[in-house]
């Protein structure tokens, strides 16, 4: 039953993962309209895997995204849209198949496994 | 430069805003900074329905809506002052936070087509939709993009005008949609979010590779 379990939860990370690829072939410039304001939590979850980044830009950009969010939330302003290419600097769920994400979470070299990790240290959270 | 929709708008929704009830978020919302005007409406606790408008024709589609009345209340107000007319409810997936004001929109506007997801049952459905499908609201292009593990069926839309091309494959350059307010929406649903994405509700693999014979 295990193995069923963790089979289909990497079936579904592949699915995902290849949702990001599809969208983000999309133009940069794109506006994303998005379904839920979960933008400050998706955030929070994000700068607590700071200690696990090694990347200066990346620390940056996810603290500068943080502030800007809790800066429009304060006032009840919607944080969307966003931009595709906002989401490519910081959104880690978007970059798994970068080296430095993979590693974060243990998982260089696979792009599945490292969905399948972040969506479960989310669920989580 | 703004359209007459957008400035009338702004106007009214700030000022309303304050009367309206507290929640999440006090008021719709306008924005104008891509190649529609979009009317942001909170629904619930945290959900966003939208409106989209056709700068050039007026004619306008909802996106999500999960419940009908904050919907009917803008769409009638802007029938009244902007000729607008509602030609579309389109709908990401079968969650009823999405879906739930589909039944009674189409009561109170009989002529807008409800266009959704054709993976999964769609509450008051007129056209189904798969990948690659495209439709037109007024002046702009609408591309459907299948996107399933939150629901097995969710889809994404992608909007554009006809002065930005639809990219939809090839190759991304940033800035190269040039004009200003013309950039293309994608309306992701619960797939993609600000910072994250949908829980992986119903993602088996199997899509993929359907989806994957189908593009190839």
């Amino acid at each position: 039953m295990t193995c069923v379990y963790v089979c289909m939860c990497a079936r579904a990370a592949e699915d995902m993962l290849r949702n990001m690829d599809l969208l983000l072939a999309l133009p940069q410039s794109s506006h994303v309209y998005f379904g839920h304001e979960y933008t400050l939590s998706n955030l929070e979850f994000l700068c607590s895997l700071a200690p696990r980044i090694s990347s200066p830009p990346l620390q940056l950009s996810l603290e500068t995204y943080l502030m800007r969010a809790k800066v429009l939330r304060q006032d009840s302003v919607p944080t969307a849209p966003s931009t595709l290419a906002d989401e490519m600097a910081y959104n880690l769920f978007v970059k798994c198949r970068e080296a430095e994400v993979q590693r974060m979470v243990g998982c260089e070299g696979d792009p599945v496994a490292t969905m399948q990790a972040l969506r479960e240290l989310k669920n989580s959270f | 430069m703004m359209s007459i929709v957008a400035r009338n708008i702004k106007t009214r929704f700030l000022v309303s805003g304050i009367k309206l009830r507290r929640n999440f978020l006090s008021a719709p919302i306008l924005s104008s900074l891509g190649c529609a005007d979009v009317i942001k409406i909170p629904l619930f606790t945290d959900n966003y329905c939208y409106l989209i408008v056709d700068r050039e024709t007026k004619h306008a589609a909802v996106v999500d809506p999960g419940t009908a009345q904050p919907v009917i209340k803008i769409v009638e107000q802007l029938q009244r002052d902007e000729n607008l007319e509602l030609k579309a409810i389109l709908c990401t997936h079968k969650h009823h936070d999405h879906v739930g004001g589909n039944a009674e929109l189409k009561h109170r506007f009989p002529t807008a087509e409800v266009i959704g997801t054709g993976y999964e049952h769609i509450p008051s459905i007129d056209r189904p939709v798969r990948h690659g499908d495209s439709f037109r609201i007024g002046s702009l292009q609408v591309r459907t993009i299948f996107t399933p593990c939150h629901t097995s069926g969710h889809v994404c839309f992608f909007v554009t005008s006809a002065a930005t091309p639809s990219h939809f494959k090839g190759t991304v350059r940033s800035g190269e949609v040039g004009a200003e307010n013309m950039a293309p929406m994608l309306f992701s649903g619960d797939t993609l979010f600000a910072g994250g994405c949908g829980r992986f509700f119903e993602g088996t693999g199997a899509c993929y590779l359907a989806v994957r014979a189908s593009v190839d």
